[in-house]
């Protein structure tokens, strides 16, 4: 019971963050800066979660709360979906076919390549503390 | 104001974590269906309140706050890329296009509701 509040805390604290760095980009970089929150956050999550996975000595709360938390409120998939719609009518098509194809396909690859950064890294440390 | 949003994204996030667990709960599947239904209502949620013409302030609250912490899209692509890793290609494929599209598909939809409630 107090673990589970333990992590919702974490949650809480991390997810605060993330949102606040998520309308920084935003209002910075404009549609570019969900695309970089998106990328950013694809490779951190999977480099973060296989990370975690292969090494294994880290508490809950900590993983909760820099993945479902900080990462997961720094990305956005409905603000994503959002821009579409917004560029639909701005009659930028090479932009919006940009915006689109570079989201879908980049997010997948950066997920990819964090995947194997992540275990690499995973590995490397444990290899580190024999 | 910016603290509003982190307030927003922080209460969007934890209400996504637990919906996750729910879910995971009750339904055993390969299918990650907590993101998928989390990411599609918040597509028509936000899709609503962009129609519906909230106050700025309080679309930053609910929409760029609650709904942008709620909804993730890091977690969609490493459900992908682990159903990818686990032969699932065919889920993997079927869940990217229907996570896609449907998102999309249902912002217009809560669009043109938000804008027509908006009107009455």
């Amino acid at each position: 019971m107090k673990k589970n509040w333990i992590n919702a805390l974490s949650i809480l604290f991390f997810a605060f963050w993330g949102g606040i760095l998520r309308y920084l980009f935003s209002m910075w970089f404009g549609f570019n800066g969900t695309i970089m929150v998106n990328l950013i956050g694809c490779f951190l999550l999977a480099l973060l979660t296989y990370f975690f996975i292969t090494f294994k000595n880290f508490a809950e709360w900590l993983t909760l709360g820099l993945g479902t938390g900080l990462i997961g409120s720094f990305t956005t998939f409905s603000s994503f979906n959002l821009d579409i719609f917004k560029l639909t009518s701005l009659n930028n098509s090479e932009y919006l076919f940009f915006y689109v194809a570079i989201n879908i396909f980049g997010g997948l690859v950066l997920t990819f390549l964090g995947s194997f950064i992540g275990i690499y890294l995973g590995n490397k440390s444990k290899i580190r503390r024999k | 104001m910016i603290y509003l949003i982190g307030l927003g994204a922080a209460l969007g996030s934890l209400l996504r974590f637990e919906i996750t667990m729910k879910t995971k709960m009750y339904f055993k599947t390969s299918w990650p269906l907590a993101t998928f239904l989390i990411n599609l209502s918040g597509a028509f949620l936000l899709g609503f309140m962009f129609g519906f013409h909230f106050q700025q302030s309080y679309f930053l609250f609910w929409g760029t706050g609650i709904v942008g912490g709620f909804t993730t899209f890091s977690t969609l692509n490493s459900e992908i890329v682990e159903l990818f890793n686990n032969k699932h290609l065919y889920t993997g494929l079927n869940y990217m296009v229907f996570s896609y599209l449907g998102g999309f598909i249902l912002l217009f939809i809560g669009y043109f509701l938000g804008k027509l409630i908006g009107y009455l």
